[in-house]
């Protein structure tokens, strides 16, 4: 299902936590690969394992409450699940880096800019202070924050926010990754800041030919940005595909629902759909599909077989058994 | 804000609070009960000398009269001339001072070394032994009063095994008992604030951040965490240092030493007002300048502060 080879291949990933003796199942067996030169943007609401997977291809998990119960992680040939903590941290912010998304809390507030991103590349490349701090002006400059050293004096307090979310994704492309995963980078900005930070996260994709798995909560963020799209359910993925055929002939209930509640202007004036019902308890551990007892559609055979989410169109796969019927929602 | 406006601001603080200060002591002394030449004469001193001790003090005018010749002489830096000896107080104060100013910074000195990397080390390695060492050892620092410590330290170090000297300060070796019993205890205060200060740092999303850019722990911790986190520590190390300067005085009882102690409580036994008045002043005046300083300090290590 994917044109060139991936550098990121996730297999029946599953993750537990452990809360007061309970199992938290906060990812239930997800697949998900990902190419240089692409955007995936992982979608779901919040809860449904983003996050969770954002940490697991990190080895940021923490190891006293969370469980990785199986599955693989690769990183083009390497098992990144099989690395120590040692041989994680050569990989962490060099081949895999991460954007966050509240810039003004993920930045240190005693450092400044032009030392955090130099201090990332001498952890990894080995440079000297003077060649770090060279590289450091020159990705300012790549992200637009200037080449005359004054962002890389400041201090994050002293920039606005989309600045701050600027500067980190210059450390968070220092080390020219392989992969860059962006959190809900444009979450706490406003619309203007949103749409520059989307273009440069774009321009950098196409530039430096890295992949980017983009997540967040917003269908229309996604639409925008994302090449391939994921939508996440309740630890599980319920669809994959091409962003055009994700927005144009959903092939899960819980995509299409999810796209009648984007705020559109052509329909303005009637009411926005929400998603009637609860999502499911990540302590319940269903028999058959995680999104039946909210979805509308759902028949006697979703609640007893769980449905895989496997190849229904070409390129194009769902965790629906009734994903080519056609829907009254 | 840049620094300078910040030193103005702190300076015009400081001077309306010593004015407030001098202004607090003169009335306190002069309005509560009791007449200060009848307690300094005693209840048989004939009219003759009650008058003349007034005389002396000054206290036979209007109180606006004496209000405005007090501000005057504390501009001229004059506290007066002490009951007993007729001496200036303020260079007898300023000639034992160094003495009570090295016991407080020798004290905080050891409550750092012992309270920051005892701080550190229960925060990274929260709950585990080594936090509970800590927890315990700080509980027993702030449950000992440093006199009885202080007397203990001269039995074992200076009676048992006459490592250091029984009393006075004939070297530097004198000051360690002392300074050993001031900081103990504010040892046990500093290392509750350096491993809530550090634990807090650990927990904010910067530290997930360095460690998603691949930095090693020891980094993580002892770098980029501990300079966020010793800030506060730095205002908390400096009302540690005015509590030190006032502790100095009583450890200088249990170890005779001639500090600032000796003098100010001979002077309250001997009902000497122009030198306990003087006295009182100073060390307030001691404990501004050492805020102020602070205050400095903080605005020069803290990006915040420094242009926010």
């Amino acid at each position: 299902m994917k044109s060139a080879a991936p550098i990121i291949r996730i297999e029946n990933l599953a993750v537990e936590f452990a809360d007061a003796g309970a199992n938290v199942h906060a990812l239930r067996g997800i697949a998900l690969s990902l190419s240089a030169d692409e955007i995936h943007g992982l979608v779901g609401e919040s809860g449904s394992g983003k996050t969770v997977t954002a940490m697991a291809l990190m080895g940021l998990l923490p190891p006293s409450t969370s469980k990785i119960v199986s599955g693989s992680i690769q990183l083009k040939e390497e098992s990144l699940l099989s690395k120590t903590e040692e041989e994680l941290r050569a990989v962490r912010g060099s081949k895999i880096s991460m954007v966050f998304q509240e810039p003004a809390k993920f930045l240190n507030p005693a450092f400044t800019i032009g030392t955090q991103i130099a201090e990332t590349v001498r952890q990894h490349l080995g440079m000297g202070p003077a060649q770090a701090r060279a590289r450091a002006l020159e990705l300012l400059e790549l992200v637009g924050l200037g080449s005359d050293g004054r962002v890389a004096r400041a201090f994050p307090h002293e920039l606005s926010s989309g600045m701050k979310q600027r500067a980190m994704i210059a450390i968070a492309i220092s080390c020219e990754p392989e992969l860059l995963i962006a959190d809900e980078p444009t979450t706490s900005l406003d619309v203007t800041l949103q749409a520059q930070i989307l273009g440069l996260l774009k321009s950098i994709k196409a530039s430096r030919h890295m992949g980017m798995l983009f997540i967040s909560h917003d269908l229309s963020v996604v639409r925008e940005i994302a090449d391939r799209v994921s939508v996440i359910y309740a630890g599980t993925i319920v669809e994959s595909g091409p962003r055009e055929r994700i927005f144009a002939k959903p092939l899960h209930p819980y995509t299409a629902l999810l796209l009648r509640s984007i705020p559109d202007p052509r329909k303005k004036g009637t009411k926005l759909t929400a998603i009637q019902g609860q999502v499911l308890d990540p302590k319940e551990e269903p028999r058959g599909c995680v999104f039946a007892p909210r979805c509308p559609l759902a028949k006697d055979r979703c609640r007893i077989e769980k449905p895989e989410c496997t190849e229904r169109e070409p390129d194009h796969a769902s965790a629906c058994h009734f994903w080519g019927e056609s829907w009254k929602l | 804000m840049n620094i300078a406006v910040l030193i103005a601001k702190r300076l015009v603080r400081l001077i309306l609070t010593l004015f407030i200060i001098s202004t607090i002591i003169f009335f306190v002394i002069r309005v509560i009960p009791g007449d200060p030449a009848l307690i300094i004469g005693g209840v048989d001193a004939s009219a003759s000398d009650l008058q003349a001790i007034r005389a002396k003090l000054g206290t036979d005018r209007p109180l606006a009269a004496q209000y405005f010749e007090y501000l005057g002489s504390l501009i001229r830096l004059d506290l007066g001339r002490s009951m007993i000896s007729d001496e200036p107080v303020l260079p007898m104060i300023l000639q034992r001072f160094p003495l009570t100013l090295s016991l407080a910074v020798f004290g905080l000195l050891v409550g750092l070394v012992i309270a920051i990397p005892l701080g550190i080390l229960s925060a990274v390695k929260r709950w585990s032994a080594w936090d509970y060492l800590g927890l315990t050892l700080s509980q027993i620092g702030m449950a000992i009063p440093s006199f009885w410590l202080g007397i203990l330290l001269l039995l074992l170090f200076a009676v048992k095994f006459p490592i250091f000297p029984l009393f006075g300060v004939d070297s530097m070796l004198g000051l360690v008992l002392p300074a050993l019993s001031l900081g103990v205890a504010r040892a046990a205060i500093l290392l509750r604030h350096t491993r809530a200060s550090m634990s807090d740092e650990l927990a904010k999303e910067y530290v997930v951040a360095a460690r998603a850019k691949g930095m090693p722990d020891r980094v993580i911790r002892y770098r980029l965490a501990l300079k966020n986190a010793l800030l506060p520590i730095i205002t908390i190390a400096g009302i540690e240092f005015g509590y030190m300067l006032g502790g100095a005085i009583i450890i200088e009882q249990v170890f005779s030493l001639p500090g600032l102690g000796r003098l100010f409580l001979y002077a309250i036994y001997q009902r000497d007002f122009p030198l306990v008045q003087g006295g009182v002043l100073f060390i307030a005046t001691v404990f501004s300048l050492v805020n102020f300083a602070v205050d400095i300090l903080y605005a020069l290590v803290n990006p915040k502060i420094r242009l926010g």
